[in-house]
């Protein structure tokens, strides 16, 4: 139910047309208009003055292009620094960063084996702050993959996935994927021998569905795999037209995708009513800590005048608080939710300038497509996938990461439970859960590297076995068996699917961060394991 | 949260001046040109005199662009002195370009990366030298500078005309009978890796597994030059004893070796084709010359027998009189063209080492030396008995010539190419009257050793069974 307040000033009119600056009777002749000028321009450009009251910035919020992406309140729950840690609001920064940067390193980058790499080294010694555009762009991007990490995270943790959210959960997944989509394309761009051969790895990859059509004998038939590669190369090997291939997906179709998917992901988690939260922040009030005095702390408060107001742009569907029979949590997004996220932006842009400063993006000698790497490496976050292709390019490239895609994506329509949403963990049993199954996924992803690198695999004791035998049965899919019986025992124990599904994204967690910390930093040429790269064969 | 605002506001602010104050003002480059620039007068010296001016000095990047051999040089960015007279012996970056090559090489035309190499794009003087940063083609130290002059011009031309090191290596090359293992401009032998393209090797392509020194080709080459196992341990090479001159002219010759880079035709001097038509006008070689090319290596004048000790083997007398009278022409040919396989001896035929028909032709009559033979009146030995032929071999042949003929200090017997062209005549007469001059000893009791010629024909019997094929046809 929806009471019409009463308006602290009322003189009929509704909010909207009171608001707008009158321009008529304006005309001063030619010199009055060209003096002016510089008010009347800027007028014509920022339409309203700088608000100076709630009710005038909410408007603001509501009527300005950019910033109605906010509903123009928040709500109090959502603005707990501990809540989100502003990684969404990070992920989005680390977005507009990269694409700055990224526009204006378009302008020196040329897409061409001929060019491309030569335009690198003008972008890093000639190009004014050329070095520190390329690193903010590289350590940015790698940024980007660990702040969306953290961001699925969180919400797969607090429980912020669940009705009616499932969907922009699914979402979130294709901007992870689309994260990862972009920085493998852009990995190829400077043409050196660490892009060259890091698609290598991927193109094989592409090409590793011949696994299964080779045993089954059926390739000369449908070849899938080469048709995947073909597609993504436009050769049989990594050149030019995979060169001008990757810089479209890079600069053009991927971007496009992203930032339509980002669209959607904000639309719907302000048509959700922002931010999840446990239904007791709509029924206890709660202190605000904006409020600089004790008047203002008191619930039941929005507006800094002390009286309630709303305005149509306050109406969300279904998503209202009823007013006088419950508190307001909210307070204005202009100017506490936007101090947060411009916090959060913040801290997320020092951190990569310092990253910037310190620590120069890697460019290796010109590619080489005779001189392999060794070890051909992946970029981090695939390294980890890279450890199981070693066992099989197809289980550790295209079959596990789908599985897991697909298991994750199942989650909200899996745990339907009618828990609070918005809390760490869900309560203490599933902050326990929480611990102790990332602790045994953490031990079992470690016993899939360290029994292989000990006693070996089944090539080792059966050296003619059948690649599909290791394809089908290998650390990879044998650790992602582990972790499916440990959540269904969870699921057991609990008979709570929530239980279960953070679980879940314990295993997923760990296993990540194990074998990508393993792919990364114990593996040398070969694929051998070395405890340091100081132990590697010098080449 | 304000004042996480605030503090990482002006943490953003602070990191962002950082670093327009180091890509804008704090480079390298422009402390060098302000240097320069206070190095310059402000007025000339003499009057009249046209000079490089200190308030006419733009502090600015600056760069020798030459599409045509694909160079882009930013070293006169800091190398601001190269053409004034000036800065004749100044510090460097500033110095004077020593000599009056860049008068015939002007920068505009030529670059500097072309002869000198290095990373001529990068703007700092760490990536520029390109040593141990991640660049294909790091810069050349100023003492094998002239590796470059060969890279378009003849190397006896050069000798007289200001690059006499690289001459020298030229020399050395054919002095130290390098062709024997290496073959260059298609002629050589096959034991060692061709070289015509050494010095356009990148120090990727090398292992650096053992070098001890810097990452680059030439110090790869001069580690593998002293210790040839020990920086490569699967190598046959001998240890090379060079003089630091040597050395350096070694290493200028190996370098200039960049047979599959073409300067653009415009860029080729005429001593280039004349290096060219001698290449060719000097072919067919003589018997002399293809001997001391590829043979005098490892058998010297061949007169005699040599202990080379890093091989530990006793090196064939190929030109001694007993030999060359018992051996015939066919019997020389077939060694030298098919070598013993499995040692250190390559095949020499024109198809596996370069000579044309005519040269081997020619090879082969010099190591012949016009010597008549009586290789068709050798007199066979009585057929013997393998197995008795084998205990006298244990007893009398077995310390030089290795178990089963493999070979030791003396030749390998178990050797098809050898088996095959050798009759039974033959290896007899070999093991009758030795090899006066080597340290195969006459062992028949005719000539004062221990065998009889029935002994003579076990081993005879024995020797065939040494190689599966070893019989002549």
């Amino acid at each position: 139910m929806v009471v019409k307040p009463p308006l602290q000033e009322s003189d009929g009119k509704p909010d909207i047309e009171r608001e707008k600056p009158v321009e008529t009777g304006d005309d001063r002749g030619f010199v009055g208009n060209l003096v002016q000028l510089p008010r009347t321009f800027k007028e014509s450009v920022v339409r309203q003055s700088l608000p100076d009251s709630d009710r005038a910035r909410s408007q603001a919020v509501f009527s300005n292009l950019w910033l109605h992406a906010h509903a123009v309140r928040t709500h109090l729950y959502s603005l707990r620094p501990f809540y989100t840690m502003g990684l969404g609001v990070m992920a989005g920064v680390l977005v507009a960063i990269l694409t700055i940067t990224g526009l204006l390193l378009m302008i020196y980058y040329q897409p061409s084996t001929e060019n491309a790499y030569r335009s690198i080294k003008d972008i890093v010694y000639v190009v004014p702050g050329g070095m520190f555009l390329r690193n903010i762009h590289r350590w940015a991007a790698h940024a980007m993959v660990i702040v969306v990490i953290l961001h699925m995270a969180r919400v797969a943790y607090t429980g912020a996935y669940k009705k009616p959210r499932e969907f922009n959960w699914v979402i979130g997944l294709g901007l992870l994927v689309l994260t990862l989509a972009l920085s493998f394309t852009g990995y190829l761009l400077p043409w050196d021998q660490l892009a060259f051969w890091a698609i290598t790895v991927g193109a094989n990859i592409a090409a590793s569905p011949r696994e299964i059509t080779d045993a089954l004998g059926i390739t000369s038939q449908i070849d899938i795999g080469g048709l995947q590669k073909q597609i993504l190369l436009g050769a049989e090997h990594v050149g030019e037209p995979a060169l001008v291939r990757f810089y479209v997906l890079h600069c053009v179709i991927l971007p496009a995708a992203l930032f339509a998917l980002m669209g959607v992901h904000f639309w719907r988690s302000r048509k959700d009513g922002g931010l999840a939260r446990p239904s007791w922040a709509n029924r206890i009030p709660m202190r605000n800590p904006f409020a600089k005095d004790q008047e203002g702390q008191r619930p039941f408060l929005g507006d800094s005048t002390g009286v309630k107001t709303y305005g149509l742009m306050a109406l969300i569907r279904g998503r209202t608080p009823a007013v006088s029979r419950a508190p307001d949590n909210t307070v204005p997004s202009w100017p506490y939710a936007f101090l947060a996220e411009a916090a959060a932006g913040m801290v997320i842009t020092a951190v990569v300038f310092l990253l910037s400063l310190v620590f120069n993006a890697p460019l290796k000698e010109l590619a080489n497509p005779l001189i392999p790497e060794n070890p051909a490496k992946a970029p981090w976050y695939f390294l980890g996938l890279q450890e199981i292709v070693a066992y099989s390019a197809f289980a550790g490239g295209i079959l596990i990461p789908t599985i897991v895609l697909i298991g994750l994506g199942l989650i909200p329509y899996l745990d339907r439970e009618k828990d609070e949403q918005g809390i760490w963990f869900t309560n203490r049993l599933g902050g326990l859960i929480a611990a102790k199954s990332f602790v045994f996924a953490l031990v079992a992803a470690a016993a899939a590297v360290a029994i292989p690198v000990t006693v070996g695999w089944l090539r080792t004791w059966f050296p003619d076995i059948p690649q599909l035998v290791i394809t089908i049965i290998n650390p990879g899919t044998l650790l992602m068996l582990v972790y499916v019986a440990y959540c269904l025992l969870v699921l057991r124990r609990t008979k709570s699917t929530r239980m279960s599904a953070i679980a879940l994204f314990s295993c997923f967690l760990a296993g990540f961060i194990v074998l990508t910390v393993v792919g990364t930093i114990f593996r040398g040429p070969n694929w051998e394991f070395y405890w340091s790269s100081s132990n590697w064969p010098v080449h | 949260m304000r004042y996480v605002l605030v503090v990482a506001s002006v943490v953003v602010l602070v990191l962002f001046g950082i670093m327009v104050a180091k890509s804008s003002y704090l480079t390298e480059w422009r402390e060098y040109q302000q240097e320069y620039q206070s190095m310059l007068p402000t007025a000339p010296p003499e009057e009249g005199q046209v000079c490089e001016l200190a308030q006419e000095f733009r502090i600015k990047q600056r760069q020798a662009v030459v599409p045509a051999l694909k160079v882009m040089d930013r070293c006169v960015t800091c190398h601001l002195g190269m053409d004034n007279p000036l800065m004749d012996g100044a510090k460097q970056p500033f110095r004077k370009h020593p000599g009056d090559i860049l008068t015939s090489h002007p920068v505009e035309k030529f670059g500097c990366t072309t002869c000198h190499r290095g990373q001529g794009v990068a703007t700092t003087w760490r990536d520029a030298r390109g040593v141990d940063v991640h660049w294909d083609d790091p810069l050349l130290p100023t003492k094998l500078i002239q590796s470059s002059c060969g890279a378009c011009h003849d190397a006896e031309w050069l000798a007289d005309n200001g690059a006499p090191l690289l001459a020298k290596g030229a020399a050395l090359f054919e002095e130290h009978g390098c062709r024997s293992c290496h073959k260059l401009g298609g002629l050589g032998g096959t034991l060692g890796p061709a070289l015509d393209n050494v010095g356009l090797k990148i120090p990727t392509e090398f292992s650096f597994t053992h070098v001890t020194g810097e990452h680059t080709a030439w110090n790869w080459l001069a580690e593998h030059f002293k210790d040839p196992q020990g920086v490569s341990p699967s190598s046959d090479m001998p240890p090379q004893d060079f003089t630091d001159e040597e050395m350096d002219a070694m290493l200028v010759f190996l370098l200039s070796q960049q047979a599959n880079h073409i300067a653009p035709r415009q860029y080729l001097p005429d001593d280039y084709f004349v290096s060219r038509a001698r290449e060719t006008n000097s072919r067919p070689y003589s018997g002399e010359q293809l001997y001391n090319m590829l043979c005098q290596r490892c058998h010297g004048s061949g007169e005699k027998g040599r202990f080379d000790p890093f091989f530990a083997r006793e090196m064939p007398a190929i030109r001694s009189q007993r030999f060359l009278e018992t051996a015939s022409e066919k019997f020389i040919r077939a060694q030298i063209g098919q070598g013993r396989p499995g040692t250190i001896m390559g095949a020499f035929g024109s198809t596996s080492s370069g000579l044309s028909e005519v040269e081997f032709d020619r090879l082969v009559a010099y190591v012949k030396g016009g010597v008549e033979d009586h290789w068709n009146e050798l007199e066979p030995p009585p057929a013997g008995s393998a197995v008795k032929g084998k205990r006298l071999y244990t007893k009398h042949c077995e310390e030089c010539h290795g178990k089963a003929g493999v070979g030791g200090s003396g030749n390998q017997l178990a050797s098809r190419t050898f088996l095959k062209a050798a009759t039974d005549g033959f290896i007899a007469e070999s093991i009758r009257t030795g090899r006066p001059g080597t340290k195969m000893e006459p062992f028949a009791l005719s000539a004062g050793g221990p065998l009889s010629e029935q002994e003579i024909g076990h081993l005879v019997a024995y020797i065939r069974t040494l190689s599966p094929g070893g019989k002549p046809k």
